[in-house]
C-alpha cells in the first residue's frame, strides 16, 4: 500500500527492492492522470524515458518540480503563456542536483504567473484548485506543487519562496513547506522573480523528507555568486538530535488573525511547552514596513528580471504578458524612474537595514519566532483578484523574514471549522535550518501534524 | 564674425582581450566564428541565467585606471542599466553607475609632443568603468540579424571631461590612449575591428565664455583617427553655422558618414534616457584593499610617454624619434635590444625610417645595423677632386652657405656623394666641404 | 479615493519605458490602483532613516569572481541556442523590426 507513504519511506522500500523505481514511477503517473484534470497541479508531465541517474540521497525518488525551474528538454513556462513553448537547453542546478542524486521529476508543477501571486490564479493556465475544498484557491505562487503533494500526486516536491511562496501553499493545502535562508540553495536555473529573494525549497509530507531534499539540493553555486559558502549541515542528524529553544513571541504577528488560526497557534505553544521550550515576548518592526519595503523592491526586480522577454530569442512576445505581470512591472518602473529612486528604492532599501538589525537583535535573545504564514485559511477562488494589493497583505508575515534572508519553516496544525489546514511558521537565525527542521520534527512526533496530512490523503485514494 | 571655441568631451569604449566572457565563460573575442556559436543561458538571456563576473577583467580596469592616474576606488559594484533593443538579451546592460572602478584622471602632454606643436596640456579622465558589450545585428535587405557571440565581452568605458577645444587635440588624444592600452595589453584596441570606439560629445560656444553650452551632439560610427578629426571638425562648422543664425543645434545623436564626409542624424525624436539603475543583486559589491591595489600598480608597465622621456634623457634620442619608437611597445623593446648608447641616435634612425626591418632576429639586425653604420672608407683623393668640381659649379649654393645659410651645404654634400658613388663616409665629406668652404 | 493618481500621460510613459501596450480600460485601472498602492508604501516615510546604509544585499559576500579562461561546461550549441526562436536566419536571430 503505497498511498501516502513519504519519502523516507519510499527511500527504504527502494532500498530494500520492495519496489522499484520505474514502479514508483507509474503509479505516480497513474495518480496524476486520475486526479490532475480536476486540481490543474500538474501544466507538463515528463514522460518520455529518461535514464534515472544512480545518486544515493533521493534514490528513484519521483518529485514534483515547480515550473519556474529551467529542466533541460521539458518544457518550463513559470506559468506564462510568453513562455508556452520554452524547451530550456540547460539545467537548473536545484534539478540537476536532485537528479544525481537519484530523483526522477514527475512533472512541472503549475503556479502564479513568474511567480506573481499568493492564491497561483495568476497562471495563465487556469489555477490550481484547493483539494481540500475544489472552490478555493491553495495558496501561491507554488500551489501546484503544494497541491501535488498534499493529494499524493507526488510524495514530495519543490517550490521556490520570495515571501511566503512555499509556505502559504503549504499551510492551505495542508503540507511542509521549507524556506531556506537566502543564498542557502543555488538559483541557478531558477526563472528569476526577486533577484535579492528568491529561494528554493522543499514541499513534502514531514519534516524528515524536508531534511532530505535540503540535504541534496543546498551548498555553494559557482554558477550563482550569492549563493554562500556558508558550510551546510548534517541536517536529518540534528534534526533528531534533543533540543530545546527559546521561541520568540511578538504580538504583530498575532494581530487580525482567523480566530481558528488564533486558537492553532496558542495550541501550538502549548506543545512547544509541553516539549521543554522557554517562550519570550519580543518587539519586533510592525510588518506593515515590511509590506511596503517588499512592494518596491520586489518590483523593481521583477520589472528588471522581466526585461530580457522580448521574444527574440525564445518565447513570445511582451503582448503575451497577463494583467498581474504587467501590473508589477509597471509599478516596478515607476519606482525606479527618474526622480522618483530616492523617495522609493533607496529609502526601502534603507528600512531593509532596519528590518535586518531588528532580527538580528531579536535573535539575540530567542533561537526562533513562531507565527503563522498567512491570517486565514484558503480563500475562495476569484477573491483576490478583487484587491490588487491583497497578496502583499496576505503575505504581512512572511515579508519581514523575506527581506532579511532569513529561513522559516511551515507544518500543518489541524483543521478550522470548514475543514480547511491551518499552518504554523517557525522563522529563525541565518542558515539555522537545523533548528527549524529540529523543533518541527518534535512538533511532529508529538502531535502528528493533528492528523492533517493523514486525513488529506484519503480523499484521494489511489 | 564672432568666434567660437568647441567644447568636446570624449566617450571610449576598449573591449578587453579576455579569454572568457565578463559574466560568463564563454569564449569571447572570436572574430571569425560563425554566429551564435559561443553563447551559453547567461549571455543569450535565457530564463534563469545568473552572471558571474571575471577576474581578469577587473584587474584590467583598474589596471587601465591606474595607467590613466585615476584614484581606484576601493568599493565599487555593479548596477544594472535597462533600455531596449534587440541587441541587449536581458532588456538590460551590466554596468556601473555611481560607483565606478577608477575616477579622476587625467592624460599629460609636454609642449611639442609628437608631432603637435602645442603648449603644454592636459585632459581629465572623469571615470573609467567595466560593463558588459551586446550583440551584434546585421542588416541584410529587409532583414535584420542578431549575433550574441559579442555579447558579454568585458568592455571598458572610458569618459573623458569636455576639456578639448580642437579636432587636433582629440586626435592627440586618442592616439596616445590607443598607445596606452596597447601597452598595457589588455586590448588589442582596434578601431576598424571595433575593439576599440569612440564617440565625441561636441558642442560650441562663444570664445572666452565659460558656461557649458545648454546642448550636446554625439557622434557615434567613427572607425579611426582621421574621420574623428573630420567629424569633429564638420560639426564644429555646421553648430557655428546654426548659432550664426541664432539656432541652436538640436541635442541628438548622429552618425558619421565616412563615405560622403558629413554627419547625419540618427534619431528623429529625442527621448531622454531613463536607464532606471539599480544595484545589481545578482552580484555582490567589491572591497579592494589597499595592498591588493598597490599590487596591481606594480605590474604596470613603463608607459609610453615616460618611455619617450626616458629615451631623450638616456640615449639623448631626438624627441620626434623618441615619440615615433614608443609608439608600439614592440617597436621600443626591439629598439632597447639592439641599442647602445654610443649609436642610439643612428640606430633610432635606421628603424623610424624603415631602413632596417624590426622582424627580424636581433642578432641580425645588429650586425646588419653594424656593417650600414660602419664609417666609408673614403678615397680621400678623389673627394679632394670631387669637392673641388662641386664647389666650382655650385657659386650660388657656396654664396649661400657663405653668407650663413648653414643648411646649403647639404646640396653641395648630396652631390659630392652621388658623384662617388657610396666611395664616402658623409660625416668625412661634411668635415671636409666645411673645411674647403672656410 | 487614493490621493496619489497618476496621469494618463504619466501611464503611457511608463508603458513606454516598460515595452508594455495598455488599452484604455488598462490604462485607467493602473492609474486608481498604483493611486492605492503608493498611498501604502509612502509609510516608510514614518521611519526615520537618516544615518542607515542601504542594504543592496542580504548575502555577506564579496568579491566573488571567476579565473578567467576557466573552461565552460555551460556552452550551448548552436541548435541548442536557437531551438526557442520563432525565426532564424543562417543561425541568427531574426528580429521583427528595429525598435528605437
Amino acid at each position: 500500500m503505497l498511498l501516502g507513504k513519504t519519502l523516507t519511506q519510499l527511500k527504504e522500500m527502494i532500498g530494500e527492492k520492495k519496489i522499484s523505481t520505474s514502479e514508483l514511477k507509474e503509479y505516480f503517473f497513474k495518480r496524476i492522470k486520475k486526479y490532475n484534470a480536476t486540481l490543474n497541479a500538474y501544466l507538463t508531465l515528463n514522460e518520455k524515458e529518461s535514464e534515472i541517474k544512480t545518486g544515493d540521497k533521493l534514490r528513484g525518488i519521483p518529485l514534483a518540480v515547480k515550473d519556474n525551474f529551467c529542466t533541460y528538454g521539458l518544457r518550463t513556462t513559470a506559468s506564462s503563456k510568453v513562455l508556452d513553448n520554452f524547451i530550456p537547453p540547460y539545467e537548473s542546478t536545484v534539478t540537476l542536483r536532485l537528479k544525481k542524486e537519484g530523483a526522477f521529476i514527475l512533472g512541472k508543477t503549475n503556479m502564479d504567473a513568474w511567480a506573481h501571486g499568493s492564491s497561483t490564479e495568476t497562471s495563465d493556465y487556469g489555477p490550481t484548485k484547493n483539494p481540500w475544498d475544489i472552490t478555493r484557491a491553495p495558496g501561491g505562487s507554488s500551489g501546484g506543487t503544494a497541491v501535488a503533494v498534499s493529494t499524493y500526486l507526488a510524495p514530495a516536491g519543490i517550490g521556490s519562496e520570495t515571501a511566503g511562496s512555499i509556505k502559504q501553499p503549504a499551510s492551505w493545502t495542508g503540507v511542509v513547506g521549507l524556506k531556506p535562508t537566502y543564498g542557502r540553495v543555488s538559483r541557478y536555473g531558477v526563472i528569476a522573480m526577486g533577484s535579492s529573494l528568491d529561494c528554493p525549497g522543499p514541499m513534502t509530507l514531514n519534516v524528515e523528507d524536508a531534511a532530505h531534499i535540503l540535504s541534496a539540493i543546498a551548498g555553494k553555486d559557482p554558477l550563482d555568486t550569492t549563493s554562500s559558502p556558508h558550510p551546510t549541515e548534517n541536517y536529518l542528524e540534528e534534526m533528531k538530535k534533543k533540543k530545546t529553544y527559546t521561541i520568540g513571541i511578538s504580538d504583530d504577528y498575532f494581530e487580525g488573525l482567523d480566530k481558528d488560526v488564533a486558537a492553532a497557534l496558542e495550541k501550538s505553544i502549548k506543545v512547544f511547552e509541553k516539549l521543554g521550550f522557554k517562550t519570550k515576548k519580543i518587539k519586533l518592526l510592525s510588518p506593515n514596513y515590511a509590506i511596503s519595503v517588499y512592494t518596491i523592491i520586489q518590483r523593481a526586480e521583477v520589472m528588471s528580471n522581466l526585461a530580457r522577454y522580448d521574444g527574440i530569442r525564445y518565447g513570445n512576445d511582451r503582448t503575451f504578458f497577463g494583467d498581474e505581470a504587467k501590473r508589477r512591472v509597471m509599478l516596478g518602473t515607476y519606482t525606479l524612474s527618474y526622480g522618483y529612486y530616492d523617495a522609493f528604492y533607496k529609502k526601502a532599501q534603507k528600512v531593509r537595514t532596519l528590518i535586518i538589525n531588528d532580527f538580528k537583535r531579536a535573535f539575540q535573545e530567542v533561537d526562533l519566532i513562531i507565527g503563522t504564514p498567512t491570517p486565514i485559511t484558503a480563500l475562495k477562488l476569484g477573491e483576490f483578484s478583487k484587491y490588487p494589493f491583497f497578496g502583499e497583505l496576505m503575505d504581512k508575515f512572511n515579508e519581514p523574514g523575506a527581506m532579511a534572508g532569513i529561513p522559516g519553516i511551515s507544518v500543518p496544525v489541524g483543521l478550522d471549522r470548514n475543514g480547511l489546514p491551518i499552518g504554523m511558521q517557525l522563522m529563525s537565525n541565518y542558515f539555522k535550518e537545523s533548528d527549524l527542521l529540529n523543533a518541527a520534527y518534535q512538533f511532529e512526533m508529538e502531535t502528528d501534524f493533528f492528523g492533517v496530512i493523514k486525513k488529506g490523503i484519503q480523499n484521494y485514494k489511489d | 564674425m564672432k568666434s567660437y571655441s568647441p567644447v568636446i568631451g570624449l566617450e571610449i569604449h576598449v573591449e578587453l582581450k579576455t579569454k572568457t566572457g565578463m559574466f560568463c565563460q564563454c569564449k569571447v573575442n572570436q572574430f571569425d566564428a560563425k554566429p551564435n556559436t559561443h553563447v551559453c543561458p547567461v549571455c543569450l538571456g535565457l530564463p534563469g541565467a545568473l552572471p558571474v563576473p571575471n577576474k581578469k577583467a577587473i584587474e584590467w580596469t583598474i589596471k587601465i585606471g591606474q595607467a590613466l592616474n585615476c584614484s581606484i576606488n576601493k568599493h565599487t559594484k555593479f548596477d544594472r542599466k535597462h533600455y531596449s533593443y534587440p541587441d541587449l538579451p536581458k532588456g538590460y546592460q551590466i554596468s556601473q553607475y555611481d560607483e565606478p572602478i577608477a575616477v579622476k584622471g587625467h592624460i599629460d602632454f609636454e609642449a611639442n609632443y609628437g608631432t603637435y606643436k602645442n603648449e603644454k596640456k592636459s585632459f581629465r579622465i572623469h571615470r573609467v568603468h567595466l560593463e558588459e558589450d551586446t550583440g551584434k545585428l546585421t542588416h541584410t535587405g529587409e532583414d535584420t540579424l542578431v549575433d550574441f557571440n559579442r555579447s558579454g565581452t568585458p568592455l571598458v568605458e572610458i569618459v573623458t571631461e569636455a576639456d578639448f577645444t580642437s579636432s587636433d587635440d582629440v586626435k592627440m588624444f586618442l592616439e596616445e590612449l590607443h598607445a596606452i592600452v596597447r601597452y598595457l595589453d589588455v586590448s588589442d584596441a582596434d578601431m576598424e575591428k571595433g575593439t576599440m570606439r569612440m564617440e565625441p560629445n561636441i558642442s560650441v560656444r562663444l570664445t572666452g565664455e565659460t558656461a557649458l553650452p545648454k546642448y550636446k551632439v554625439e557622434v557615434k560610427n567613427i572607425n579611426s583617427f582621421n574621420f574623428v578629426k573630420r567629424a569633429i571638425d564638420y560639426e564644429v562648422k555646421r553648430h557655428i553655422e546654426l548659432l550664426e543664425e541664432n539656432k541652436i543645434p538640436i541635442q541628438e545623436t548622429r552618425g558619421w558618414d565616412s563615405n560622403h564626409n558629413k554627419t547625419y542624424s540618427q534619431r528623429t525624436k529625442e527621448e531622454a534616457h531613463d536607464y532606471r539603475y539599480f544595484p545589481e543583486p545578482d552580484i555582490p559589491p567589491f572591497e579592494f584593499s589597499g595592498e591588493y591595489i598597490e599590487s596591481i600598480k606594480k605590474t604596470l608597465v613603463e608607459l609610453p610617454h615616460e618611455k619617450m622621456h626616458r629615451y631623450i634623457k638616456s640615449f639623448k634620442l631626438r624627441p620626434m624619434d623618441a615619440y615615433t619608437l614608443t609608439r608600439q611597445k614592440e617597436t621600443a623593446d626591439f629598439f632597447e635590444k639592439v641599442v647602445n648608447t654610443s649609436n642610439a641616435q643612428s640606430i633610432a634612425n635606421l628603424i623610424v625610417n624603415k631602413k632596417l626591418s624590426i622582424s627580424m632576429p636581433v642578432a641580425e639586425f645588429i650586425e646588419k645595423a653594424a656593417q650600414l653604420l660602419k664609417p666609408r672608407e673614403t678615397d680621400t683623393k678623389m673627394l679632394e677632386v670631387i669637392a673641388n668640381k662641386i664647389i666650382t659649379a655650385n657659386p650660388k649654393v657656396v654664396a649661400d652657405y657663405k653668407g650663413g645659410k648653414q643648411g646649403a651645404i647639404m646640396f653641395l654634400v648630396g652631390q659630392v656623394m652621388r658623384e662617388m658613388k657610396g666611395q664616402a663616409d658623409a660625416n668625412t665629406v661634411i668635415t671636409k666641404l666645411k673645411e674647403m668652404l672656410k | 479615493m487614493a490621493k496619489n493618481v497618476l496621469s494618463k500621460e504619466e501611464i503611457l510613459h511608463l508603458a513606454r519605458l516598460a515595452r508594455l501596450t495598455l488599452n484604455d480600460e488598462e490604462i485607467n485601472k493602473y492609474q486608481k490602483q498604483f493611486g492605492e498602492t503608493i498611498d501604502y508604501i509612502k509609510n516608510l516615510d514614518e521611519l526615520n532613516t537618516k544615518d542607515l546604509k542601504p542594504t543592496n544585499s542580504v548575502v555577506d559576500l564579496k568579491n566573488v569572481t571567476y579565473e578567467d579562461g576557466t573552461v565552460s561546461k555551460n556552452s550551448l550549441t548552436v541548435k541548442e541556442a536557437t531551438q526557442n526562436a520563432k525565426k532564424v536566419k543562417d543561425n541568427e536571430f531574426f528580429v521583427d523590426r528595429i525598435m528605437e
